[in-house]
């Protein structure tokens, strides 16, 4: 695909990536590898990551003894906001890199399936 | 040369199928929450409507589901969907409204900041929160067009002249306002020399901004004038929680009065915008409104009170 033919995200969905950049949850490299997928699997995977992060931070919840419905109806507000990640970290430290952790490792399997192409 | 072997549709399925082991992972970590997804086939990424529905869904079964048996959950959720439909309503418009309210008071903040632009984190926000809020696409920044503030004090305009031989008593509204002596930058409110209802709903609710002083006003104003001419624009007066919807009508005010926007007589008493908590303090943005759909006038941000009122009167 040149760049006369790029497929552009939709603006949600660039917003997404750009949120999960900012928190270090993709790397510099990660960020290349998605780059080059065409645009639907570029949503495709961001869905599934936005859906492991709202997964995992249920599970914070849970153990906060928060309640889970207003957590959920929060996740997107909270998400966009810059201390998202180091508020979990005041209660549950290592939420990051465990998050990151699952992350680089799907990028991985993507990057081995991208470069055997 | 990697872009090209990634349009290969067996490397296009291999992803697929890798997306999909983890999304099966995390499935089975929350399966309640899969399962709603599935049903209301929701894309996984829209997690801002997602999680508003998936609210609702839940709380008409009681609590959430997912400690419960898939047998109990699945019994459960049939009779609320069959009895609780308005419940369901009435939860959804609350958690926005609780939602709504969050976004109200992180605006009346920060329209009083001193007039210009927001931080661009806060502007996104705003942009995005007010989009939601409001039904219609709302920006600073539109086809790479911005004023010089976003944030700014609004005084009050008087009525413009819609068409040459136009008189105030032939205004419906606010005629103790006047009429200013000479049309409006941007020329007659009419078209093709006919008073439409457009054009007068125009006239009612025009903004005065400071296109003259826009850095390359003078240089492209060619081509700035066309652009600018009824520019459908929002502002949003966050203390008294409410927003008109008008269009750029007059160029304006001057530097030396000190307020960056002018309001017509219907914008400044609808809007409230010199209300005693808003001192003429506004947020104005421009509408993304390609097809025209957006009308003009104000817009109740209130739903607390709505719901509020709505639950009162059941």
């Amino acid at each position: 695909m040149n760049e006369g033919q790029r497929e552009y995200l939709p603006s949600t969905d660039q917003d997404s990536l750009e949120q999960m950049f900012y928190y270090e949850l993709i790397s510099d490299t990660n960020r290349q590898i998605f780059e080059m997928l065409p645009a639907p699997q570029q949503t495709d995977l961001l869905q599934t990551l936005n859906f492991m992060a709202q997964v995992e931070y249920l599970e914070v919840a849970r153990e906060r003894g928060q309640d889970e419905t207003q957590a959920l109806a929060l996740f997107y507000e909270q998400y966009r906001q810059p201390g998202w990640l180091a508020e979990i970290e005041t209660t549950h430290s290592g939420f990051k890199q465990r998050l990151g952790q699952v992350f680089s490792e799907l990028f991985t399997e993507v990057n081995a399936v991208a470069t055997a192409a | 040369m990697l872009s090209t072997a990634l349009t290969n549709p067996t490397t296009l399925t291999q992803l697929e199928l890798i997306f999909e082991k983890y999304r099966q992972q995390y499935r089975a970590k929350q399966p309640a929450l899969a399962a709603w997804y599935d049903t209301h086939k929701i894309k996984l990424g829209d997690l801002a409507k997602a999680s508003q529905q998936f609210v609702a869904a839940a709380a008409i079964a009681g609590s959430l589901l997912m400690k419960q048996t898939v047998d109990a959950q699945v019994a459960e959720r049939l009779q609320a969907e069959a009895t609780q439909a308005a419940h369901q309503e009435q939860l959804l418009a609350q958690v926005r409204a609780e939602e709504q309210q969050v976004v109200v008071e992180k605006m009346q903040t920060l329209v009083k900041q001193a007039p210009g632009h927001l931080a661009k984190e806060d502007e996104l926000y705003l942009e995005q929160q007010l989009s939601d809020m409001l039904g219609f696409q709302v920006t600073a920044e539109l086809e790479g067009h911005r004023l010089n503030h976003s944030i700014g004090i609004m005084g009050g305009e008087q009525h413009l002249r819609r068409f040459p031989n136009d008189t105030l008593d032939q205004h419906d509204a606010y005629q103790e306002s006047g009429m200013a002596p000479n049309r409006g930058a941007f020329g007659w409110f009419t078209e093709g020399g006919q008073l439409t209802e457009e054009a007068i709903q125009r006239e009612k609710y025009y903004f005065a901004v400071q296109t003259l002083y826009l850095p390359d006003w003078n240089s492209n104003h060619a081509e700035l004038k066309p652009w600018y001419k009824f520019r459908k624009m929002v502002a949003v007066n966050p203390a008294d929680k409410v927003a008109v919807v008008g269009v750029v009508g007059d160029a304006g005010p001057a530097m030396w009065v000190q307020k960056q926007y002018g309001g017509s007589p219907e914008i400044i008493r609808e809007g409230k915008i010199w209300s005693k908590e808003a001192r003429g303090r506004v947020i104005l943005f421009f509408v993304d409104d390609p097809e025209n759909k957006v009308p003009l006038g104000p817009i109740s941000l209130d739903t607390a009170t709505q719901l509020a009122q709505g639950i009162t009167n059941e």
